[in-house]
């Protein structure tokens, strides 16, 4: 019994000392690089990355992050494949890639053209990639924007992500976190959506920043660097469209995304007004008559008048609402019917996830034109069939006199 | 003193080490449709219950309460046969339970380690919740069961957003071999009866009751996860290894950024409590097995061989599952230990209700 | 060779010993003279021995106490003024001398007998007049204790908002007199014993028989018995004889300072066993769950003890794993912070030259160093240690870049969460460092596998046949209105929960 136990006290010592001597590997937060956004482009059969990687500007110790000054640093790399890219990127720099902290992916252009299949292994089988980050197609290289210096907030990466995220309050952006895109592209032949991010042109005022024309310090810097204004949409892995601000609130709309935004409508008597929606629940359904097949929006939406700018001798009515009630329905049915048009008849691109509502509605009619579906979608038509009320005014009474 | 555990107790055990491969559920590189799992997966446990009904009369009330000791009053060689097939296959059982625990952690926690380091530590910390007795890991069964079902049902909860009642699609072309497919892998993955089966004698209670609830509990369980699967991931899920890992990695909370370490933590609790019990049952059946001097080595025998075979197989993992998957997944074993086993006890006349026949 | 040499010198001497024990269990005999040459041979005459020696009507009797011990306005209104009055116009016997001492007209109200040398000095030492009387062979002893003590005072490990201020003191029969006054029932019961072969040590076990498992008790004495000890100075002495499992980090035996909470624990069937020299008294058995409940519970309101409860298991989380998490997550799993906090993390991280686990492990030895010290040093220089403490470890390592500020606020946090439980400050402070290099070895695989196997050890331990972590594994839904959440009274009312019920024992209603 002794010699047991001192062979277990041995043993134990023995793997003690070894775990002290760091048998799993293991990176302290100063020897790792941060990683806020990943940068892809593809340049001569090489995929280049770039990495805007969190740098503290801050000083000492005891203090955080200087506010102030862009914490952030790039690092690229280039290589046959991703991984390989990842591996050149460390090498540059010594300390290790972190990506488990990315907020945005971004593809460039040529690459989106191109297509995009072969992204997605790196990422799915790395077991610290975000699920979250949101992926974005750059206008033009992934390399502009990603090495963008945003004067706001502690990164750069992290206005971006913002900006996208807060599609909640615009319902102008469509939002593409990684998972959503992974599972799309694998699902529906290579199809899916994503926001199109571009640098903003350069004013006159940014060019004057330091030592204006007024003699006094010049003009504060702009946060308005990038612009998210256009969707890019995917069939079989590659770019085939893009839809501007209206298709994109369109897109939303059929895929029931929509939480707030502003319709801008007229009316006879008063002008233009803003309605703002803050509640919208849509729903595309297929409609099957005979072999035809059409789909219909259907959507329950209620809104507030939350701006009205009146003619001068103007009066508004409680009719004015219900004319305001239906301009709104024609913007949103416009706005889908071109949406689905280019997403659905002119791509053939199934982001909606057609197919899947033709086989829960008719099994057998799927089961008979399945080989044929995405032929089939050129002729899909759509009409909508929408509830929309106006029932809130905000503080301003309606009517004028 | 004669330790047994309630029936309560017996029951959270149970269902504890089912959920083991009920959140780490790999459909491997099947094409399988997701619906085919779902109903595969409800059908299995009215297989299951058909396929244990020889088992249920063979242990209604009292009738038999250890069934080595009932085989071996039939013949003690049959006794030894059966005692020898049982600790076999408790011991490939483990083999595969830690094996899977070590591809786990070395794919979506560490992903860097050496397998062996993995392997040594939990087999040792299992080896030590063994030793603490059965009343012990089942206590702590009790616990770990509370901190599951919260996590769980935080996790389903939390992804409840993300599902898409699209992704649940109608059955279509060849379903039934992928249901039968799916039937025959929830069927095989209910080995814990064989482990009940060993674990009996010490239970205060009906084998049949107990065995009720654990089943009903575990496919609520089974169904919860696997609805949430797939209403989240759809046919995405045949390209996922750890398809209910995924969901947890998508989901994000305010205050924990991601939940995937909560899974990953949990599924360490829920894989100490199985092994510890396997190396429990494995180290009692060997001592009754061996010698009276030599009753002090089945365990680390045990734990060396796990070790050795988790070890090896992880080194080939593509090839050496396959092998482990065609040994258990295809039932055989299973239906061995709790059907034609007790389907011979049954024909030589132990299912007779007798009050007291025990080890 | 040298270890057989040493052995053999070691070895006591045997004819001794013999000697020795004849001696102390020697019998008195009828000769005042030789009872005192014994008692002074045996005693060695030892400084404290005070003898008084009074012919009272022709019999020699000698009044023996120790220094310091008895009342002497007591020993002189109760004993020597009666003794004077004495007739003493014609000689008297012993036997009638004994008559009166022990019948007529002494009124000390604790009177004892005793015939050998052994009891003598045991009473001797306990405070009691000892007279021998010339011509009897035995002795009487009579209770008039004055030695000084602590006085009652408040519990200083068990402060609380309402409850009693009092807490026990040193001396046995002063704890037994608290406990009687809070019960008045016929079932409380004391039963008294000596332990120890030299300090003779007054133990008491304390429970009340209509409640308490008999089973139990036998366990507890057949424990006792056990023991082997020449000195018993304090409860803790005793305490590794009643634990179930000597290797387990947490104790199944508990203490207390405080009467009220004894007398609560007896209630439930417990057994408490006080010692005399020691102001804490222990409780047998003890559970887990009992930690974080104290009586102020039951002076507050159900939402508010309920609340406060919550809070102290939080508390106990936090106090084992924050640091060993923080430094799991800071090492291994980075991605788990929240972006802002990480960025504070590596902020702070960038210049400070030690790994996360060495950082924990330093700061946390050095608030170990600062806790002992503040508790060791005389008072006046102890409110120095706070404000180094505070100096050392807050601003100057922080400021010299040895360590983080995060880590900072996480030992601030865990060493105050720390003394929401102070009964389990024991295993807290061990379990806080293995966490640590379990969590910097491992990150939160190992903090998982860890901490089941702590959870299969507390869960395997029993404390005299009761599971350690009852009500909640195995769980007693019963028992589970007192353990999380605190009920109401007029739902605890409805019956009371003995500890035998938590062992599986049915009791009858």
């Amino acid at each position: 019994m002794k010699i047991v136990r001192l062979t277990c006290v041995v043993l134990s010592m023995m793997c003690i000392m070894l775990c002290c001597s760091s048998c799993i590997s293991s990176y302290q937060l100063n020897q790792t690089a941060i990683v806020q956004a990943i940068g892809i482009d593809k340049e001569n059969e090489l995929f280049q990355v770039t990495f805007q990687i969190y740098s503290p500007k801050g000083a000492g110790a005891s203090t955080a992050i200087d506010t102030s000054k862009n914490n952030s640093s790039i690092v690229t790399g280039s290589g046959e494949t991703l991984a390989a890219a990842v591996r050149a990127a460390t090498q540059k720099q010594g300390k290790v890639i972190f990506t488990g902290h990315n907020r945005i992916l971004v593809i460039g252009r040529l690459l989106a053209q191109e297509g995009i299949e072969n992204i997605f292994s790196y990422f799915n089988r790395n077991a610290l990639t975000r699920q979250n980050v949101q992926v974005l197609m750059a206008e033009n290289t992934a390399e502009e924007i990603v090495t963008t210096n945003i004067e706001q907030g502690i990164l750069a990466a992290e206005t971006i992500r913002n900006l996208i995220e807060n599609t909640q309050t615009n319902g102008k952006i469509y939002e593409c976190p990684y998972f959503e895109l992974s599972k799309n592209m694998n699902l529906y032949h290579g199809a899916s959506a994503m926001p199109v991010i571009a640098k903003e042109a350069q004013t006159s005022s940014d060019n004057n920043q330091e030592g204006g024309q007024g003699g006094g310090g010049g003009d504060i810097p702009s946060v308005a660097q990038i612009k998210v204004e256009k969707t890019a949409i995917f069939n079989d892995y590659k770019l085939c469209a893009e839809l501007d601000e209206e298709q994109t609130r369109g897109l939303l709309f059929l895929k029931d995304e929509i939480q707030k935004t502003i319709l801008v409508a007229n009316s006879p008597n008063t002008g233009k007004c803003s309605i703002d929606i803050y509640s919208c629940q849509t729903k595309l359904e297929p409609v099957i008559t005979g072999q035809t097949l059409s789909f219909v929006l259907k959507g329950k939406i209620k809104a507030s008048l939350d701006e009205v700018i009146a003619f001068e001798d103007g009066t508004m009515t409680a009719q004015d609402i219900v004319t305001l009630e239906e301009a709104c329905k024609e913007i949103i049915q416009q706005e889908a019917q071109r949406a689905f048009t280019t997403i659905v008849n002119q791509n053939q691109s199934d982001i909606l996830y057609l197919e899947n509502m033709v086989l829960k509605k008719d099994k057998h009619f799927w089961e008979k034109h399945q080989e044929e579906f995405l032929q089939m979608l050129k002729e899909i038509s759509l009409q909508t069939e929408l509830d929309f009320q106006i029932d809130r005014s905000g503080l301003e009474t309606n009517e004028y006199i | 003193m004669d330790i047994k555990i309630s029936s309560a107790q017996a029951i959270v055990l149970l269902f504890v080490c089912r959920m083991f491969y009920t959140v780490t559920y790999s459909p491997g590189a099947e094409e399988i449709q997701s619906s085919a799992i779902i109903l595969g997966d409800v059908i299995a446990v009215f297989v299951t219950a058909i396929i244990l009904i020889p088992l249920f009369i063979l242990m209604r009330k009292g009738a038999v309460i250890d069934i080595i000791h009932a085989s071996s009053s039939i013949a003690p060689t049959f006794g030894m046969i059966v005692s020898i097939y049982y600790l076999l296959l408790l011991a490939l059982e483990q083999i595969n339970t830690v094996t899977h625990f070590t591809v786990f952690i070395t794919n979506a926690v560490f992903p860097d380690i050496s397998a062996i380091l993995i392997i040594i530590t939990f087999v040792l910390a299992c080896m030590y919740g063994a030793y603490q007795g059965i009343e012990g890991i089942a206590r702590a069964a009790g616990i770990i069961f509370v901190i599951f079902i919260v996590s769980i049902l935080f996790i389903v909860t939390a992804a409840i957003p993300n599902t898409n009642w699209l992704n649940l699609r109608p059955l279509v072309g060849d379903y039934q071999r992928q249901v039968i497919s799916s039937i025959l892998d929830n069927v095989s993955l209910n080995i814990e009866f064989v482990m009940f089966l060993l674990l009996f004698p010490k239970v205060k209670g009906s084998f049949n009751r107990i065995s009720f609830w654990y089943l009903t509990w575990s496919e609520i369980a089974l169904l919860i996860v696997g609805t949430t699967t797939v209403l989240v991931l759809g046919e995405y899920l045949t390209k996922q290894v750890f398809p209910f890992y995924s969901i947890a990695s998508i989901i994000e909370s305010n205050v924990i950024q991601r939940l995937d370490a909560v899974h990953m933590a949990l599924w360490v609790l829920v894989s100490y409590i199985k092994a510890a019990v396997y190396f429990y049952l494995l180290n009692d059946l060997a001592a009754r097995l061996l010698k009276k001097q030599v009753r002090k080595l089945p365990l680390w025998a045990f734990a060396a061989l796990v070790v050795i075979g988790s070890y090896l197989i992880t080194q080939n993992y593509k090839s050496s599952a396959t092998v482990i998957e065609k040994v258990l997944g295809t039932t055989i074993p299973m239906l061995i230990a709790v059907l034609v086993i007790p389907v011979i006890l049954l024909i030589a006349g132990k299912g007779k209700k007798i009050h007291h026949e025990n080890s | 060779m040298f270890q057989k040499i040493f052995q053999y010198l070691k070895r006591p001497n045997q004819s001794q010993e013999t000697d020795d024990r004849l001696e102390v269990s020697r019998p008195l005999t009828d000769s005042l003279r030789e009872n005192m040459v014994n008692l002074r041979t045996k005693i060695n005459n030892s400084s404290d021995l005070n003898v008084r020696e009074i012919t009272i009507a022709g019999v020699n009797i000698s009044l023996i106490v120790s220094e310091g011990m008895v009342n002497l306005q007591t020993m002189s209104e109760m004993i020597l003024e009666p003794l004077m009055d004495y007739p003493t116009d014609t000689n008297t016997t012993p036997q009638a001398l004994y008559d009166y001492i022990e019948k007529k007209n002494i009124t000390a109200a604790d009177l004892k007998d005793f015939y050998t040398l052994d009891e003598l000095i045991t009473f001797m030492t306990s405070g009691f007049v000892i007279i021998l009387i010339d011509g009897l062979h035995l002795g009487i002893a009579m209770g008039a204790q004055g030695f000084n003590f602590r006085s009652i005072s408040e519990p200083s490990s068990e402060v609380n908002e309402r409850g009693s201020r009092e807490g026990f003191t040193e001396p046995l029969r002063i704890n037994m007199t608290m406990v009687r006054r809070r019960i008045k029932s016929s079932d409380l019961k004391f039963e008294l014993f000596s332990m120890g072969k030299v300090s003779k040590t007054d133990v008491c076990l304390v429970y009340l028989s209509s409640v308490v498992s008999r089973k139990l008790l036998r366990d507890i004495r057949h424990h006792l018995a056990q023991t082997d000890l020449e000195m018993i100075l304090t409860s803790g002495y005793l305490q590794p004889f009643l634990e179930g499992n000597k290797a387990s980090i947490f104790s199944d035996v508990g203490y207390t300072e405080r009467p009220d909470t004894l007398c609560a624990k007896i209630q439930e069937g417990r057994v408490a066993v006080m010692v005399d020299g020691t102001p804490f008294v222990l409780i047998v058995p003890y559970l887990f769950s009992e930690n974080f409940q104290s009586i102020d519970d039951y002076d507050s309101k159900p939402y508010y003890a309920t609340f406060i409860r919550m809070i102290k298991y939080i508390s106990f989380i936090i106090s084992i794993l924050l640091p060993g998490v923080y430094v799991a997550i800071g090492t291994f799993h980075s991605e788990l912070f929240p972006e802002a906090l990480l960025f504070n993390i590596v902020s702070a991280q960038e210049t400070t030259p030690f790994p996360l686990m060495a950082e924990a492990l330093i700061i946390h030895f050095m608030y170990e160093v600062m806790r002992e010290a503040g508790l060791r040093l005389p008072r006046p220089v102890g409110h120095a240690v706070s404000i180094v403490g505070a100096l050392v470890i807050g601003d100057a390592a922080v400021t010299a870049g040895l360590i983080g500020s995060p880590m900072v606020l996480v030992v601030a946090l865990t060493a105050i969460s720390s003394f929401v439980v102070p009964s389990l400050h024991q295993p807290i402070s061990i379990l806080r460092f293995a966490f640590i290099i379990i969590g910097g070895m491992w990150g939160l695989y190992g903090l998982s596998l860890a901490s089941a196997m702590i959870m299969t050890n507390a869960c395997a331990l029993t404390a005299f046949g009761v599971p350690y972590l009852s009500p909640v594994s195995p769980l007693n839904l019963y028992s589970m209105r007192d353990t999380f959440v605190r009920m109401g009274f007029p739902t605890l009312q409805k019956h009371t929960a003995k500890i035998e019920e938590l062992n599986g024992v049915h009791i009858d209603r």
